[in-house]
Formats: C-alpha cells, sequence, structure tokens
C-alpha cells in the first residue's frame, strides 16, 4: 500500500520491484481499491495512510464450548473464553469451524495446523514448509519504503519461535528481547519523521555506496556454485539490496507521522523464562514499542508469537507446561473443559486484547492505527488435547482503511482456512488468483467480511 | 559377508598401524589397493558445499584476525537443525534480511573498533602519510593483509584493487583516512566471501578426472573443525604453498592445530553443536519447585558438560565411550548447590572433583545439565531423557506421538501415582502407546533418582524409586547402571563416527558413504574411540579432501580457475 | 583498662588463637568435599542472612515514654539560637556543641534540649545472662531492669533501651534496612556457623558450634528467598574471628553455651570494625532449609560506640549522638570497670536469621595467602 503519494510512483520505482525478482505490486489497483473503502481515511495532509499487516500466534488453540460463539454474522455472543476481548469486539472477526486438510499427509501436532494457515499447504514432515508464508508475500508486495520490511517478535524470548519463514532454510528470526527491540526500532539509527530539520547523513550515503561494492562481487562467486547453491546466494543479495533501499530511504525526508512519538528510553531488561506472568510483561513492552515503530512508519508488516505452538508456558508452582496441562489435566465434571489449561488460553486472549487494544490506542486520522491495520490472528489446532486441526480458531482485527468488515462471527461450514488467508493477501493487493495446495486450494474469498 | 570382509580387511589395517613404526599416520598403503576398500573412488565424492558460518565461528574468526580485545555482540538468526546438526543445516542456509540485520551491525562495529584510536596503532601495520588523505600505499598493506585472513584466501588483485578504491574514495569530504579503511572493512565482513564457507574444487593431479578441494578450502575446513575458528596465517600459508596437498605436510599442520590451545575450542564446539546445548539458552525450572536452579546454575551445567567433555577427551585422551561412566568432571559455586556438593571455589570459576567409587552419579548422563535439559519445569521426564538418549547419543530416530492420544488414563484424579514409573505404566499397557514408549521409557527411568532440576532423590512421594530399566536388553538397575549399558550400546559408536564426519564435512551424509563410516567404525573398535583418534582416521583418509568437479564445469571456467589459482600465488 | 585487665583479655586473646590454630591444624588437608562420617556425627551449615536488634514495638510505639526519639536536626532546632550557632559554626546537627564540637566524637561536650525517650515496657527478648531473676547487681553486672520475654524468661538487654525507640534502629528504619543489605551484600558481614557432631537434629545433648567470618556470597532465587546449601569458604585470613564453643540442641533449637570473648567482623553503615560481645550465645530454632533466632551477651561498649559515634545515621535514623552515649553508660550493666564503678559493656540481643550451608574447610594455606582459584578457562 502507499506511503508516498502517488506523485512519486515513478516508472523505476515500479521497475525496480521487477528487478528485484519480488513479487510486483501494480500500483493502480491498490488506490481504486481504497478509495472505495469505508469511512474517512485522509489524513489531513491529504495522504493515505498507509495499510499494515501482521499476525499474532497463539498455541493450543481454545475449548470449544466456551470459545465458539452461538450465534453466528454480527452482534454475536461474546463467549466466556473470549471475555477479554470484549474491549476490542467491534474490531475483530472471529472464524471458527475452517478446517485445515492434510491429503493423506500426517496430522504433525502443533504443526500442520499452522504451517498449513500461513503457507496454504500441509507438510509432509517435522522440519518441512511447503512454501512461504503469506506475511512474506505480502511484505515483499508491501514492505519496501520503510525501514524494515517486517518485524517478527516472539514474547517467549526463545530464538526458534517464529512463524514467518521464506523455508525452512530460511526462517525470519524474531527480536526475542525488548530491549534490543528498542535499539532496533529507536536507537541511534532511527530518524523522527516529526523532526523540522532533516539532513541526510553522509555516512549513511557512503555504507550505501559501500554495500554496492559487496554486489560487485557477485559474479565472481557465483560462477563456482551449484544451482541450489547459487539461489541461496541469490537470497543473500536480495538481502543485501534490501539493506541497501533501506539506506536510500534514510537518505530522504521521511514522511511526517502525527502519532509517532519515540519512546524516551529503552524499557527494563528481563530475565530469559516462560513463566505466563514474564511472558506477559515481555509481550507488553514488545507490544508498545511496536505500536510506536508502526506509528513512526518503520514497518508495515509485523508478526507476534505470544506463546509457541506447544505452548512451553509455564505457571508458577505447576510442575508442568501448559502443553502437558493440556494432555494431562482431567475435563472437570462440572464445567466440562480442562480448568487449567482453559486459564492458559484466558491468558493467552488477555495478551491478544491487550495488543489490539494498545493498537486502537493510537489516533491516526479520523481512526485509529488498529483502522488501518489487517492482523491476521491464529492457534495451530482447536484442542490441544487431541491436537485436532478441524476449527483452528482464527481471528481478524483492524479494518484496513475500510476494506473489512468487523463485529462478525464467521462459520467455515468445514471449509479448508486458507480461504482466509487467501482473502487477506487479496485485500493486501496481491494479485494472485488463489492460494494454498491439494485441498487447501481455494480462490474463493470470505466475501462476509469485505466491504 | 561384505561388512564381514570391511572389518577383517580393518582388523588387518590396524595391525599394520600397530606394528608400524610411526604413530597413527596419514599412510594407507594397503587399502588403497583392495577393490573393496570403500575409500576408493568408485563412491562419487560429494559435491563442494557453501556452508554460513556459525555464530561461534564468526566470533573466533574475528578473535583470530584482529585479536580478543575487539568486542563482538552479535546473536545469529537459528539454523535448522539438519540430521542432528546445526553443522549440516548450515550447508542449506539462507540469509534472509533479517538474518542480514546483525551481521551489518556488528560488520560495521567491528570495523569501527578496529580503526579507533585505541587499536589502529597495533592491528593497522602503518600510518597513512598524511591522516586526513587517502593512502594507496598503507590501505593496501592493511587490506591485502586483513583481507587474506577474513576471507581465509589471498585477495584477487581485482578485489584487492578495488576494496583500496574503495578505501580511497570513502575517505570523504570529511578527509579522515580511517573512515575510508573503515567503511572497506566493514564491507568485507559483510561480505559472503567471508560469511559463507565456499568450498573450491580444482583437478587433483594426482588422480586425473578426480577433483580435490583447493588448498585454502582445505585449510578452512580444518581450522573450523579442529579449531572451530578462520586459519591463521601459518595454515593460509602452508595452504598457499601447497603443503596441504601433501600428507606430511598436511599432518604437520594437523599436529600443530591439534597441539594448540584453540583445539578444545574445536573440541567444545562439536559437542555442543552435537549434544544439542542450546536448548540451554532458554532452560529455566519452576522457581517454586526448583529455587536452586537460577540462570547462573543454567551456565554452569552447561559449562559443566563441555568441561568434562574437554577433560575427558582432550586432557585425558579418553575413550568417547567412558564419558557416560567416568567419575571425573568439574563443579562450580552455584550448580554445587543443586549437586549438594560444598566446593572451594567462589563466585567464578570451578573446580575439579571426583565422584566416589558408589556415588549414584557417574557419566554425563548423570550430570544436572542432561538431566536437567530433558525433563519438565517442575518434574523429571523419562520419556524425554530416554527419548534424547535414543535420538541425540544413538542417532535413532523416535517417531512423534500421533494426534489422537488417550490420556484418559492418567487423567484419573483418583488414581495416587507416588512415583513416575507407576504413572507411565500406562505407556507401556496401552498397546498404541507402548510401541514407540517402549524405545524411550525404559531407558529414562533409569534416571528417575533424579528430579527435574536433576537433584538426587532416594523417593518420590514417600515411595522409595526403583531406577532400573534396561537398553536394548542390557538391564541395569540406576543411573550409573545405564551409563554403562549406553556405553556399551553398538548404536553409540556409529553414531558419534556419524555425526563426526557429517560434522567435519559440513553436509549430509550421502547413503553412498555408509561404507566408508562402517570402515571407520571398525578401525576405532580396535584403536578405542579417542577423539583425536577419530579426527585423524578421518582427516588423512584419501577421500576426506575429495570432491565433485563442480557443476558449472565448462572448458572456459576451467581456464578462469587456473588464473585465478596463479593470482592466489600471488598474495 | 587496667593492666591486670589487659593481660587477662591478651591471655584470653592468646588462648582463642591458640585453639583457632589448633583447628586449622585439624582441617589442614581437608578435602573440600564432605569429611564426617555417620560414627562422629553428621553437620550442619548455616550463614547468617539477617541481623537486627531483637526490639519489641508496636506500631503505635506505646513502649516508648515519648514516642520516637527525637533526631539530630530536631535537637539542634531546639537549642538556643539554632541560627546563630549554624552562621558561627557552618554546620546544624554534626556541630551542635558549644563550641562547634561533633557529638558522635565529643558526645559529652553536646547536651540535648530536648528529653531522651525511655524504654517503657516490660516486653522483651534476649538471653537471661546474669543468671538472676531480678537484675540485681552481681560481681560482674550491674543492678538494672529486666524484661519478660514471651516465654516468660527474665532476660538482659539493656541495648534495646538505648535503640529502642530510635526510628532508624527500628523496623523498615534507615540503619536497620541500610545494615540488613550489608549484612547480605558484603563479605565483611559473612557469618557462618559450623554445627558438628550433630546425632540428631531435633535433640542432641552434645554438640560442637563454630563461628566463622565467611567470604562467599548470598544469592536470592526468583521468589526472593536465599539459597539454601550454597558452599561457603572459611576466610581463613582472620583466626581472630573464629569462634568456638559446646551445645545442645532441645526439640529443635540449638542452644550454646557462652563464648567468654567473641570477636565479630563488622561493616554498619559503610563503617568497617568490629563487635565485641563478651558471652556470646546462640539460640537458633533449625528448620530443613535455615534457622532463626537470637544472638546475645555482653557488647563492649568502646567498640559499639566507636562503630556507631562514624556512621551519618543521625540524621535520616532519627537520635542524638549525646542522647545515646548518654544511655549508654546509664544503661550499661556489664562488667564494670572495678575502679570507676562505671560499665564496659552492656547486655544486648540480636535476632538473627540463617540459611543452610555447606561449610567449606579450603585446603591449608599459609595465613595471609588468598587460596588461588582452581578455573579453567578454556
Amino acid at each position: 500500500m502507499l506511503i508516498k503519494s502517488t506523485k512519486s510512483l515513478t516508472r523505476r520505482h515500479v521497475l525496480r520491484g521487477m528487478l528485484n525478482g519480488a513479487a510486483v505490486t501494480v500500483s493502480l489497483p491498490i488506490l481504486e481499491m481504497f478509495m472505495n473503502g469505508n469511512g474517512t481515511a485522509m489524513a489531513a495532509t491529504g495522504e493515505a495512510f498507509p495499510a499494515r499487516f501482521g499476525t499474532w500466534f497463539w498455541g493450543l488453540g481454545v475449548n470449544h464450548d466456551i470459545f465458539t460463539p452461538k450465534t453466528v454474522g454480527p452482534n454475536y455472543d461474546l463467549p466466556l473464553q473470549m471475555q477479554s476481548l470484549e474491549k476490542v469486539k467491534q474490531h475483530l472477526n472471529v472464524f471458527t469451524n475452517y478446517n485445515v486438510l492434510t491429503d493423506g499427509r500426517p496430522n504433525l501436532c502443533h504443526y500442520t495446523g499452522w504451517v498449513a494457515l500461513r503457507c496454504g499447504s500441509a507438510p509432509s514432515g517435522r522440519g518441512q514448509l511447503p512454501g512461504q508464508s503469506l506475511d512474506v508475500a505480502i511484505a515483499d508486495a508491501v514492505g519496501s519504503g520503510t525501514r524494515f520490511r517486517s518485524i517478527c517478535l516472539a514474547a517467549t524470548g526463545a530464538p526458534r519461535d517464529s512463524y514467518s519463514f521464506l523455508s525452512a532454510d530460511a526462517v525470519n528470526p524474531p527480536d526475542i528481547s525488548a530491549v534490543e527491540f528498542y535499539q532496533k526500532m529507536f536507537g541511534s539509527e532511527f530518524q523522527d519523521p516529526n523532526s523540522p530539520d532533516f539532513k541526510p547523513d553522509p555516512a549513511v550515503m557512503m555504507r550505501r555506496s559501500v554495500l554496492s561494492g559487496v554486489s560487485e562481487q557477485r559474479k565472481q562467486i557465483e560462477g563456482t556454485l551449484g544451482a541450489a547453491d547459487k539461489a541461496r546466494l541469490d537470497q543473500y543479495y536480495t538481502s543485501i539490496r534490501e539493506l541497501e533501499n533501506r539506506l536510500e530511504l534514510q537518505l530522504k525526508k521521511p514522511p511526517p507521522a502525527p502519532s509517532c512519538k519515540a519512546p524516551p528510553r529503552p524499557p527494563a531488561e528481563l530475565p530469559v523464562g516462560v513463566d505466563v506472568e514474564l511472558v506477559s510483561v515481555r509481550h507488553r513492552a514488545m507490544t508498545d514499542l511496536l505500536v510506536m515503530a508502526l506509528a513512526c512508519n518503520q514497518s508495515k508488516v509485523f508478526n507476534m508469537v505470544y506463546s509457541d505452538s506447544a505452548s512451553s508456558l509455564t505457571r508458577k508452582g505447576l510442575d508442568k507446561t501448559h502443553h502437558i496441562v493440556t494432555h494431562e489435566e482431567t475435563v472437570d465434571p462440572v464445567k466440562g473443559y480442562q480448568i487449567e489449561a482453559s486459564r492458559f488460553v484466558g491468558d493467552s486472549f488477555k495478551e491478544l486484547g491487550y495488543f489490539l487494544e494498545k493498537l486502537a490506542g493510537v489516533p491516526e486520522g479520523d481512526g485509529s492505527l488498529l483502522d488501518h491495520c489487517l492482523i491476521y490472528a491464529h492457534s495451530d489446532c482447536q484442542l490441544a488435547k487431541t491436537h485436532s486441526i478441524d476449527g483452528i480458531p482464527m481471528f481478524t482485527a483492524g479494518r484496513l482503511n475500510g476494506a473489512i468488515k468487523t463485529g462478525l462471527h464467521v462459520d467455515g461450514n468445514g471449509e479448508p482456512g486458507t480461504r482466509l488467508g487467501y482473502t487477506l493477501q487479496r485485500l493486501m493487493g496481491l494479485p494472485i488468483t488463489s492460494w494454498g495446495q491439494g485441498s487447501m486450494q481455494t480462490s474463493r474469498e470470505i466475501t462476509e467480511i469485505i466491504a | 559377508m561384505k561388512a564381514l570382509r570391511t572389518l577383517s580387511l580393518g582388523a588387518l589395517i590396524a595391525l599394520l598401524a600397530l606394528v608400524a613404526c610411526s604413530s597413527d599416520g596419514p599412510k594407507k598403503p594397503v587399502s588403497s589397493s583392495t577393490s573393496a576398500s570403500p575409500s576408493e573412488p568408485g563412491v562419487p565424492p560429494p559435491a563442494p558445499t557453501l556452508r554460513l558460518l556459525s555464530q561461534s565461528e564468526y566470533a573466533n574468526s574475528i578473535a583470530r584476525v584482529f585479536g580478543a580485545d575487539i568486542i563482538v555482540k552479535i546473536r545469529f538468526a537459528p539454523v535448522n537443525r539438519v540430521d542432528g546438526l546445526l553443522s549440516v543445516g548450515r550447508s542449506s542456509a539462507v540469509v534472509t534480511p533479517g538474518a542480514l540485520d546483525p551481521l551489518d551491525a556488528s560488520a560495521r562495529s567491528i570495523a569501527a573498533q578496529v580503526v579507533d584510536p585505541a587499536h589502529r596503532g597495533f592491528l593497522i601495520p602503518c600510518a597513512p602519510a598524511n591522516i586526513n588523505a587517502r593512502d594507496d600505499k598503507c590501505a593496501r598493506a592493511f587490506l591485502a593483509k586483513a583481507g587474506r585472513l577474513i576471507y581465509r584466501r589471498p585477495l584477487t588483485s581485482d578485489e584487492l584493487k578495488r576494496a583500496v578504491e574503495t578505501a580511497g574514495a570513502a575517505v570523504g569530504p570529511s578527509g579522515d583516512f580511517y573512515a575510508g579503511l573503515r567503511y572497506t572493512l566493514s564491507a568485507m565482513l559483510i561480505s559472503p566471501e567471508f560469511l559463507f564457507v565456499r568450498e573450491t574444487a580444482e583437478p587433483d593431479p594426482g588422480r586425473p578426472g578426480a577433483w580435490r578441494l583447493d588448498g585454502y578450502s582445505k585449510a578452512s575446513r580444518l581450522s573450523f573443525l579442529l579449531w572451530d575458528s578462520s586459519p591463521d596465517d601459518e595454515l593460509l600459508t602452508a595452504a598457499g604453498r601447497g603443503e596441504l596437498h601433501d600428507p606430511s605436510g598436511l599432518k604437520r599442520q594437523v599436529d600443530r592445530m591439534i597441539g594448540s590451545p584453540l583445539y578444545k575450542q574445536g573440541v567444545r564446539a562439536f559437542f555442543a553443536d552435537f549434544l544439542v546445548l542450546e536448548a540451554f539458552d532458554t532452560l529455566t525450572k519452576d522457581p517454586v519447585i526448583y529455587p536452586a536452579f537460577t540462570l547462573k546454575a543454567v551456565d554452569e551445567a552447561r559449562e559443566q558438560i563441555l568441561s568434562t567433555v574437554v577433560d575427558h577427551l582432550v586432557d585425558r585422551d579418553g575413550d568417547y565411550r567412558d564419558l557416560f561412566t567416568t567419575r571425573h568432571t568439574f563443579l562450580s559455586s552455584d550448580l554445587a548447590v543443586l549437586y549438594r556438593i560444598p566446593v572451594d571455589v567462589g563466585s567464578q570459576g570451578s573446580v575439579p572433583y571426583e565422584f566416589r567409587e558408589g556415588d549414584p552419579r557417574a557419566g554425563i548422563l548423570t550430570q544436572i545439565g542432561f538431566l536437567a535439559q530433558y525433563a519438565h519445569p517442575g518434574r523429571s521426564s523419562s520419556t524425554r531423557r530416554g527419548r534424547g538418549i535414543r535420538e541425540v547419543l544413538l542417532c535413532q530416530k523416535v517417531p512423534d506421538p500421533p494426534p489422537n492420544v488417550d490420556f484418559s488414563i492418567i487423567e484419573d484424579p483418583t488414581a495416587h501415582f507416588h512415583t513416575a514409573r507407576e504413572r507411565l505404566a500406562a505407556h507401556q499397557q496401552n498397546p498404541v502407546c507402548a510401541g514407540c514408549h517402549a524405545r524411550t521409557d525404559p531407558i529414562g527411568l533409569g534416571l528417575e533418582n533424579f528430579d527435574g532440576a536433576g537433584q538426587f532423590r532416594a523417593r518420590e512421594n514417600g515411595a522409595v524409586i526403583d531406577a532400573s530399566g534396561k537398553l536394548d536388553g542390557n538391564t541395569f538397575s540406576d543411573g550409573v547402571g545405564l551409563g554403562q549399558a549406553v556405553k556399551e550400546s553398538p548404536a553409540l559408536k556409529s553414531c558419534i563416527v556419524n555425526r563426526l564426519y557429517a560434522y567435519s564435512v559440513g553436509r549430509k551424509v550421502d547413503p553412498n558413504e555408509n561404507p566408508l563410516l562402517e570402515y571407520y567404525e571398525s578401525v576405532l573398535e580396535q584403536r578405542g574411540f579417542r577423539f583425536e583418534e577419530m579426527l585423524r582416521l578421518m582427516i588423512f583418509d584419501r577421500s576426506f579432501f575429495a570432491i565433485a568437479a563442480p557443476e558449472t564445469l565448462a572448458a572456459s571456467n576451467n581456464a578462469s580457475m587456473e588464473v585465478s589459482h596463479r593470482a592466489h600465488q600471488v598474495y | 583498662m587496667s593492666g591486670k585487665r589487659i593481660r587477662r583479655h591478651r591471655l584470653v586473646r592468646a588462648l582463642l588463637y591458640a585453639s583457632s590454630l589448633i583447628l586449622l591444624g585439624a582441617v589442614i588437608g581437608v578435602e573440600a568435599d564432605d569429611a564426617t562420617s555417620s560414627e562422629s556425627g553428621e553437620t550442619i551449615g548455616l550463614v547468617l542472612t539477617d541481623w537486627r536488634y531483637a526490639l519489641y514495638q508496636t506500631p503505635g510505639v506505646e513502649e516508648c515514654s515519648l514516642g520516637l526519639q527525637k533526631g539530630a536536626v530536631e535537637q539542634f532546632k531546639a537549642q538556643d539560637d539554632p541560627l546563630g550557632h549554624f552562621k558561627k559554626f557552618g554546620g546544624t546537627f554534626e556541630t551542635r556543641g558549644l563550641n562547634g564540637e561533633d557529638p558522635n566524637f565529643s558526645p559529652m561536650l553536646v547536651t540535648d534540649p530536648l528529653p531522651f525517650s525511655e524504654l517503657k515496657t516490660k516486653v522483651g527478648f534476649g538471653f537471661n545472662l546474669d543468671g538472676t531473676s531480678d537484675g540485681r547487681a552481681t560481681p560482674t553486672t550491674l543492678a538494672h531492669d529486666k524484661f519478660v520475654s514471651p516465654d516468660g524468661e527474665r532476660v538482659d538487654n539493656q541495648l534495646a533501651r538505648v535503640v529502642g525507640c530510635i526510628q532508624g534502629w527500628r523496623k523498615t528504619g534507615f540503619m536497620a534496612e541500610f545494615y540488613a543489605k550489608e549484612v547480605e551484600t558484603s563479605p565483611i558481614n559473612r557469618h557462618l556457623i559450623e554445627i558438628t557432631g550433630v546425632h540428631d537434629e531435633q535433640n542432641d545433648p552434645d554438640v560442637e558450634v563454630f563461628i566463622y567470618k565467611g567470604r562467599d556470597r548470598l544469592v536470592r532465587n526468583a521468589s526472593g528467598s536465599f539459597i539454601a546449601f550454597m558452599s561457603h569458604r572459611i576466610d581463613e585470613r582472620f583466626p581472630q574471628f573464629m569462634l568456638k564453643t559446646h551445645g545442645k540442641i532441645v526439640d529443635g533449637v540449638l542452644i550454646t553455651d557462652p563464648i567468654p570473648f567473641a570477636r565479630l567482623p563488622l561493616v554498619q553503615i559503610q563503617m568497617t570494625g568490629e563487635r565485641d560481645i563478651r558471652d556470646l550465645r546462640l539460640r537458633l530454632k533449625l528448620t530443613p532449609t535455615g534457622a532463626d533466632g537470637l544472638l546475645g551477651g555482653y557488647e563492649q561498649l568502646d567498640s559499639w560506640w566507636n562503630n556507631h559515634s562514624k556512621s551519618p545515621g543521625s540524621d535520616p535514623g532519627m537520635y542524638s549522638p549525646a542522647g545515646i552515649y548518654r544511655a549508654l553508660y546509664r544503661y550499661g550493666d556489664g562488667y564494670p570497670d572495678p575502679a570507676t564503678g562505671k560499665p564496659t559493656a552492656i547486655s544486648v540481643a540480636y535476632q538473627v536469621s540463617a540459611v543452610r550451608a555447606l561449610i567449606v574447610h579450603p585446603a591449608h594455606q599459609a595465613p595471609g595467602v588468598v587460596v588461588a582459584r582452581a578455573d579453567q578457562k578454556q
């Protein structure tokens, strides 16, 4: 989506997008789509607020009886397990009864579900990722024009907790420390978009020109490589070019961002650990920084992992993890669900609520930052106890500049969950006509949510 | 039958080796003539690899080039673990933009430190004529010297010319010679020629039609294996002179490298990868149940494993299998709390400690590190410990649990299980579970005298713990017995050979190479599985540096390679 | 001190030193691992984690006749012409004497316009040090009022009358908490207790008790409690702080015989010194992971005053040095000087807490030599 005015959408800009080999976004259709949106989304300057895409992940599903709303459509009843989301209900759509179909491939516990919902296809084996995640495709389309193509965060603080990937060998690494994330976003290289004076930093110019020298080595090295290694080297050079583009951006005065207020100091350092209270503190510290980073246009694509897919989260005094609880805890005969396990789910939604409330709390134009976002939140399974990948709970949040309706409960009737991912990519302007493989392949958007 | 032949062949070779007057060396007079030997060509050699540096290789290489005074603060993106090793995963790892970011920041930070006033005096071998202007002569001297160590080969004349030009141009309007060097150096440190270890093939003059790794590729392979670091000046010089193509030249360097203090660093790096010690970066326990399991204790537990390994395999030149029964180890202050052992050491460092005969602990499987790594936050786990032993130490795959497991037996709130053994009995009784759990639980139950934090306990919930179990037919009654059973397991031997080999060549083992590994195993069966022995056996095998012809080979490429090969000789 | 006393003092110290050397000899070459066999009994090790005055306190300060003591600044303001005094001498409470004397160094030359708040409660904590039921004079003590402990015992704790109404020394007070932090963090305040020959942790009529200065750190776990069973090395550089006595365990409580003359290292409100306590005894309730109880005896007035007079506590801690100095000698009840009749010591009880520790006797080194570390940095 746009960050610059139409004037700077030069042919050169579009061409460069082609040369990168990245997915090309033709500008005009995006513009039209944007214009068709509901509500006023033009900022005071006459510029559009950029559309952002984000994902939010929590592990180990939900408890159907207290999660699934009894009614479908708008004004659905907010069930017990979703109570913490009350304040943000108006921004949400909740999707139930969408399935992951494996076409005979095994249901790999706490794996198959999220892999399919992220890249459109069930994996054949553990460690296999049959495609890139949708946030990567979206970042390829809309991610240029900001300092970071995308942001990945892991509230667990664990380096492998990322569900954003190009392939099994190219998983986007998450930021695992709020302090390091602060340094990355708002440290010495941050340029305040609202700063009255701007001078291109000669050091940045120098870095950029020196980096181009790195690319000059390419032919010499490539010549000796086999096809597979050449492809890996290509990806390396793509990343170099990314860096060059980013530096070039830093040489231009950034467009103003009225809600941008860089936090003056980094958050407190936190110890390692996945105690649920510690994860909450870490999640909120990261969320606070992320929200401001978005308001300051540091990126348009973001990914947050609250808990990993086999949730290793713990609670003080509990000898087992959330995951083990889901397997060993008895179903309460009165309540009809696992009490301790559902406590963990409740904690997950408390954090999702915080996340969305924070986004909704940043004013942008007539609305909020959340109004210009499209967020895809989902888990790895529906019922962790049985690893069921039918009916994996999914949400969208945000209005995407008016392009999407909110406040709906959509029942998927057993259709593949890729319908949502497909819809979201289309809404973000990707010129795709289908998404997914085998039984997960779909060409049908979920029209109920399209404005 | 083939296996038998290989075995007897191995015995013959071993006999010859014993009889030979020099110590185990690179000579292989017998094997090369018999057609049955697996180290003959005919087994297609593997393709050259392009392997991403690891975080420790990166940091150690910088320390090698610029000294330990230069601070390297970087967190590499995690790499896929393939066939049990990150080292193998790095030969298919991709540098995403997110992964490049910290590398770029680090490159600039290192470059800035190298040229700063505190360091330039001893890191840059010359001073410019005018500090505010370009000085190509001085830039050339520094960049050639540093570049050779950074790229692990001499710069080509083109590369050096471009680097000097960049350095001169980057002196910039501010007019700072050192700024010019800084930018050029940071570009080198972000270059794929530094970040990736790119194996280069050249025709093998000794075997027409066959290819070998060129001298610099050999140097890199050796130094990353033995030192977890880039080659030093002497090794690069030897490579440039072709000495690594000559058995005695190769032996001289390998002897030097194994004799160096850096060898321990290399051994540590292998075991850190092989034993999946990355788990310690995020290992925590419930603070209510195990209050003494502090973050410092976690670091010390990890360190204890590596200290024990290095002490046993390097200082004592011990047999790898005895790692699972040795009573020698090291203890530090916070770790000792978990052992309930008094130690005469302050808050830093460790002291040697020997468990007494009859102590319930012996071998690394009864150390806090292993026990805590394969356990839950608040209790032990026989299944995890058994699985860890199977998958990591015995290279045996344990299948995932099926998705629709019935946990109702252990969910019964009226059941009062005192010990884990009682609780896990259900695993054995239910046929759906037993298939896999029979492979893991009987092993792990031998470690039940140690709780989730590795602390010793004779009882659990009042009941005396029965720590008997079995490993593939070998029964034992406690953790020490388990260590003995692991030590005697045939799979232990083939696994270490497999992993060490894959690590040393930095890629997946091709199934065609299995005969070679069986051969190694049979030789080591005779000689003992001492680590140095294993390394030498592999390094001095004629197949070690054999490589496939490059895919892109064409007549013109042939010529240009020879040119670049000659160009290497100049610098 | 008189010549006779000095000689006796020296003799006692020499005996103590000799016995500690013998002790040292006895531990030469003993490995760091557990040296006791079960025939000679087990060893319980403790390290002190908290040290406070054992005071009876109520939130309403009902135990003090005039409430909390007036602080040094208030005393200054109540003097004649404080402003003039300030102009002349440039300070306030620190130059309160008529000629600008510092009350800490010349307490008898400074007077307090505001009266001293007296401890009027009968409830107190401590030991029955003088053996009497009514606090009458004995050959080694002066007559004084005793307290009644919660267990009904008649106890001596005259120092409580000196400090008990000072806000700084009460719970959450400036000095109490500052010192508590110093006990936690400073190796000078590292007090180790080793109980050997223990056959029954609940009841044992005969155990040996050693007190040492340690040198290692205390560590808290994630919930904030101190971690038990850390190794604590004896600091062999300080044989003068090595003490030994007999004791017994009764219903899980360790009770020791008095140590005639005990020296303990001290850093208190940033001032390094030492405590000298005569007839030092311990009463500690043992638990599986630690101990709580009392440490008491007759604390030497000169060293007590030395420790307190240099500290900058009088302002934030709310007391007057002139006032407490006088109180010290007014209430002092121990070992009166036969020539002057003035006390040389004062009964005291400290409330202490401990966690279990593994006491480490380092392999023998020459005194004064620091034990070399055996770390191998790879």
